[in-house]
């Protein structure tokens, strides 16, 4: 896996072994988890009764004031009361969680969740907490991966890399928030429902499982932290789309025999257009049996051949930057065109590459767009080089059936234009999007889109997107 | 993460009252708190935008880096972190301004930092993830009221502790987290703590610092703890206290602050003086110059009326004094000094010991001193405390006594250089202290004797102390002086610097007729373990010298005129600017509606049919978001806006304004609810 993963990376300058990098993620890993550990057991006011104390203890060391003194004792023995009065309480609580399918990155999802008092005893002045998975970066990742625009930091920035763990981080982080706003207060054996907020940070399958109980002490300066048993619930987070203006995409209408390219319907089908007389071999259930029986003679229903145009949304999921956000803003795109394309009278085909070839059909009679949404939350970027041949072959087997492809690249690069030639080769009309930081790449046959400005660029699409 | 609660109404208002009330300034407490509060009265609002917060944090900034300028000009620098804090609640006050006046619930965490500010900027730029925190800016204002009302010299400590307890209690049941009942025997316990705690550290400090005698930390005119008994290294402050500059003859070997007459364990003290109380020097104006008579005329054989003394002082030998000063503090004085003039001064008084402390007007002293004049300031002798000897050491004293050949028969230089040379032959002067307070056995024998028979090596304060009990133990009445070496000479600037590292201890011996100066500690302790100026020092004299100098010089009548002109412009400058630029971006939000609410049945439409169907899509609606905002946001993706549009506006006015509503509103919605169902 490392060895796969370096060697795919980009220009393999990286040393294998840096000590001063591993120094630096073993003491951050450190530091953060204490951090969590701190900022979860001590409330804010506790937070601030120890900087008053720290200053209080600086000035009484100085300054024989009484009013010092009262304040360094003061906040002594609130510290001294806080912490047994919080770390002391117990509870026993069991949930169960009622979260919906589906939510959006960036949006607020709210479920509720059932608490039972399992305790003997009763409980008051408590609240939910839905912990965040431990967001700490791996030591490969802190190693390999960049933040963008690191190059341009200064040199100390670069040398203790605080802020690429940070973006590493954030980037780990599955969502935000999780505390509910409601008072848990339960006697024994009682339930309630809470309603909690969460809102995710990135898109893919979040795994809710630990939910906490925050006991704080009366002051409101610590709290116990106690686990909560619930069973864990899922739910998908679906990228994040931008809204695109009314757009055509290229291609025309052609004749297709067999009726109806998707269609559950068995035998015939299509758009009626009259009747008229039984000719032998008609099928029975075309027979229009009310005009039988007004005319006296068997009268069919004629039927037309319809075609739905097909559309090919093609992904390309090759990563070989140091960082993703080029390819977060890829499947963005991509989202928001299968949000927004009008399945009702089309067909839309997801292609693109993860591990192997993978192809997803959203339309009249087939799935609804939610389906491709779901796929895209869960596509991971590939770093294998040969996942554009793969793509590019995929592309070709379906292109009999395409009316057109709107092809979203990561980047530009030679690689990505010899893949738009063997499209070419193949007569595929297709447009393309590509994504990426900085100027337009010089021979890149579409639309350049800067990452860090992306819903400004696609509102800005022209309504006939541009054949390659 | 756990979310800040902003504080309750009025409670912000109550705390920088009660800062005010704390730290004498009632007035301006009043003037913050109505600023504070008044936004509840206003209708006054800013859509303050993160640059806003910005710069209200720089003006924040700015307010307290010229607060600390001025601090340091003005003050002591140990005295400028408690100085600046019992300022801080005024000095906040535009960042609470904009928190309260603002639109907004909160401020980002970024404005307190530059480089945050710069990172956030950035990632926006490159359009990373960004961890976006705001906090409340009334909690910070909370807690630092409360810091400050403690700070303050002139906190009546009586009344701190019940005003904290019950604001703290306000602040926590308003966030609905605690109940009273419960809060408040947890608050008690621990305003009683904060008591015990203030006796016990009052207490503490008492013996460890003071040998068990109580005080506030401040010169002492009746109490000097020495080092005897105390092990590890002698530590003095390289700083400057003092600069002397000769105006004619020669300047002063030794200046005393203190003089004390009762060795007690290990600590000198004043005491037993019937008049011991201080009394004020008698004063003359002469010209411009106000002179004053260092000497009282209980402490002079041949009393001389001050107009004597003026009269001789342009005769006498005359230096000027400048250092810093606070109230109470003693003035470095020759111990035969004459008068005093041109300190700016409330007053200056002196004891009959010849402690002369001040009561300044200003914060830097500049005065000049007239010595030789044939006076002194102390009294007489008290026989029976100035030959008191421990009666523990008597023994040992009477051995040494005999040994060096000391009597009170003998010529007192006779004596005095007799003891001089055994302490030259016999001792080393070291800084280096080994002696403990209790050491030797079964047999019990004090500091003072082991360094007098065995160690013999020890600091000014041994030396000093060593010579009196052996003077004493001879029958010469004599005394305990601390002060300053005058010994370092500024060639470049043609004045004497008195530093901290000159703080020393010698002997006041009484030749039957006056008190003379006698310093046995052998000569070399000025260049013993003499602790090299280093850069960093030269910098800090050159800082003090500046900020000195400055003061003297912006206190003078002719310049103090230039110079408020200029901080008003710049001051009226800033305050006008801001006010304009406020002025033009006000808003003014509307009253709130205050009249007769009209209560109506619940309209139910066909929009909320959709709700269940939502609700599975994206979770429950949460309490306080609109039902029409639940719906455009569960259905911006999926549905024409203005169809969205048209049947929130329908939905809204069959609920809320049903008598205008036509008859074919519900119909249409029924339409439009089916539409969107579709399309959901």
């Amino acid at each position: 896996m490392e060895d796969q993963r370096s060697a795919d990376l980009e220009e393999g300058a990286l040393p294998r072994k840096d000590a001063w990098s591993l120094w630096l993620h073993g003491t951050y890993y450190r530091s953060t988890g204490v951090h969590f550990f701190l900022t979860h057991r001590i409330r804010p006011a506790g937070l601030a009764l120890g900087m008053v104390f720290v200053l209080a203890t600086c000035l009484a060391a100085g300054h024989r004031r009484p009013a010092i003194y009262q304040l360094f004792s003061i906040s002594m023995v609130m510290m001294a009361l806080g912490v047994p009065l919080a770390f002391f309480r117990r509870a026993r609580l069991k949930a169960v969680r009622q979260v919906p399918r589906h939510a959006a990155m960036g949006q607020p999802l709210r479920y509720f969740v059932n608490v039972t008092n399992i305790h003997r005893r009763s409980i008051a002045r408590a609240w939910l907490l839905e912990n965040v998975p431990d967001p700490r970066p791996d030591r490969d990742d802190f190693i390999h991966m960049r933040e963008p625009g690191e190059d341009d930091r200064n040199a100390f920035d670069r040398k203790f890399s605080w802020y690429r763990w940070q973006w590493l981080v954030l980037r780990k982080c599955l969502f935000d928030g999780g505390v509910s706003s409601t008072e848990i207060r339960l006697k024994p054996g009682e339930s309630m429902r809470l309603m909690m907020e969460i809102t995710p940070r990135r898109r893919g399958v979040i795994r809710l499982d630990q939910l906490r109980l925050q006991l704080p002490d009366p002051m409101d300066l610590f709290q116990s932290f106690i686990r909560v048993q619930a069973p864990p619930a899922t739910v998908t987070v679906l990228p994040r789309r931008y809204r695109l203006p009314p757009i055509e995409l290229p291609g025309a209408a052609a004749f297709q025999l067999s009726g109806e390219s998707n269609t559950n319907a068995i035998g015939n089908s299509g758009e009626f257009t009259g009747l008229r007389e039984y000719r032998p071999g008609d099928p029975m259930r075309q027979i229009h049996w009310k005009s039988w029986a007004r005319m006296g003679r068997p009268i069919v229903k004629e039927l037309e051949d319809t075609f739905y145009p097909r559309h090919g949304l093609v992904l390309d999921t090759l990563s070989t930057h140091r960082h993703d956000a080029g390819f977060e803003e890829c499947v963005s795109v991509a989202a928001s065109f299968a949000a927004s394309l009008d399945t009702g009278d089309t067909l839309l085909d997801l292609m693109f590459v993860n591990d192997r070839a993978h192809v997803v059909t959203a339309g009249r009679g087939v799935e609804r767009a939610e389906k491709l949404l779901e796929v895209l939350a869960g596509v991971s970027p590939s770093r294998g080089g040969g996942g554009l041949d793969a793509l590019a072959r995929l592309v070709q087997q379906h292109a009999a059936d395409l009316t057109s492809c709107v092809i979203i690249l990561n980047g530009w690069d030679d690689a990505r234009e010899e893949f738009l030639a063997k499209l070419r080769e193949s007569r595929v009309v297709f447009t393309v999007l590509a994504i990426g930081h900085g100027p337009r790449p010089e021979g890149l046959p579409g639309i350049w889109m800067d990452a860090a400005n992306i819903e400004r660029a696609l509102s800005h699409l022209p309504s006939r997107l541009p054949v390659a | 993460m756990n979310k800040i609660h902003p504080p309750p109404r009025y409670l912000l208002g109550s705390c920088l009252l009660f800062w005010g009330v704390m730290s004498g300034r009632p007035w301006i407490g009043l003037l913050a708190a109505l600023i504070v509060e008044a936004r509840y009265w206003l209708r006054l609002r800013w859509d303050f935008d993160d640059t806003g917060y910005a710069r209200a944090w720089q003006l924040a900034t700015l307010l307290i880096v010229v607060t600390v300028v001025l601090l340091l000009i003005e003050g002591s620098r140990y005295t400028v972190l408690p100085d600046l804090l019992s300022w801080i609640p005024v000095l906040i006050i535009p960042v609470q301004f904009v928190q309260s006046y603002g639109l907004r619930d909160d401020i980002p965490l970024s404005t307190i930092s530059y480089f945050a500010r710069r990172n956030r900027l950035r990632s926006e730029r490159l359009g990373l993830p960004m961890e976006t925190r705001s906090f409340h800016f009334g909690n910070v204002t909370f807690f630092l009221c409360l810091l400050a009302a403690s700070v303050d010299k002139n906190v009546d400590a009586r009344f701190f502790i019940p005003g904290l307890l019950v604001l703290c209690a306000w602040r926590i049941i308003a966030m609905r987290r605690c109940r009273a009942r419960v809060l408040l025997p947890v608050l008690v316990l621990a305003g009683m703590g904060g008591f015990v705690g203030e006796r016990g550290i009052r207490r503490l400090e008492d013996i460890l610092v003071r040998g068990g005698s109580e005080g506030d930390g401040k010169f002492d005119p009746t109490f000097h703890g020495t080092m005897i008994g105390s092990t590890g290294d002698v530590s003095l402050s390289p700083e400057i206290q003092w600069r002397l500059r000769l105006v004619r003859g020669t300047a002063p070997q030794l200046i005393r602050t203190a003089t004390f007459n009762s060795f007690v364990g290990t600590s000198w003290q004043a005491r037993r003086s019937p008049d011991l109380d201080f009394e004020n020097l008698e004063n003359r104006l002469v010209g411009e110059d106000l002179f004053y008579q260092t000497t009282r005329s209980k402490a002079q054989a041949t009393p001389t009326s001050i107009a004597d003394i003026v009269s001789m002082t342009p005769s006498l030998p005359a230096y000027t004094l400048r250092g810093s000063v606070s109230v109470g503090d003693p003035l470095p004085l020759p111990g035969d000094v004459a008068c005093v003039s041109g300190f700016q001064v409330e007053r200056i008084e002196g004891n009959t010991f010849g402690t002369i402390r001040v009561v300044p007007k200003d914060p830097v002293l500049n005065g000049t001193v007239f010595w030789r004049g044939g006076t002194q300031p102390d009294l007489p002798p008290l026989l029976r405390e100035d030959l008191r000897v421990p009666i523990g050491d008597s023994e040992a004293l009477r051995v040494l006594v005999a040994e060096i050949g000391l009597s009170s028969e003998d010529k007192m230089p006779v004596t005095l250089a007799k003891l001089r040379t055994w302490f030259q032959q016999n001792f080393q002067y070291s800084k280096h202290l080994t002696i403990r307070r209790r050491e030797g056995g079964d047999k019990v024998t004090s500091p003072m004797v082991r360094f007098l028979t065995t160690v013999r090596s020890g600091h000014c304060e041994y030396f000093a102390t060593g010579a009196i009990l052996l003077l004493r133990q001879a029958g010469i009445p004599t005394r305990y002086s601390t002060g300053f070496a005058v010994a370092e000479y500024d060639t470049s600037r043609k004045e004497f610097i008195i530093r901290g590292t000159h703080g020393h201890a010698w002997c006041r011996v009484w030749d039957g007729s006056k008190w003379l100066d006698f310093d046995p500690t052998p000569p070399n302790w000025l260049t013993t373990d003499f602790p090299k100026t280093s850069v960093w020092q030269r910098m800090d004299d050159a800082l003090t010298r500046l900020r000195e100098d400055f003061f003297l010089w912006r206190t003078q009548p002719a310049n103090q005129l230039i110079i408020n002109m200029i901080i008003g412009t710049i001051g009226v400058g800033l305050a006008g600017f801001v006010m304009v630029r406020l002025w033009r971006s006000r808003s003014v939000i509307s009253h709130d509606n205050t009249g007769t609410m009209q209560f109506l049945p619940s309209e139910k439409t066909p929009l909320h049919e959709l709700e269940p169907m939502i609700r599975r899509m994206i979770g429950p609606r949460p309490a306080g978001e609109p039902y029409a905002a639940w719906i455009i946001r569960a259905t911006h993706e999926y549905a024409d806006r203005p169809l969205v549009t048209e049947a929130i506006d329908l939905h809204q006015r069959i609920r809320f304004d049903p008598h205008e509503t036509g008859p074919g509103a519900r119909k249409r919605l029924d339409e439009l609810a089916h539409v969107l169902r579709g399309s959901l």
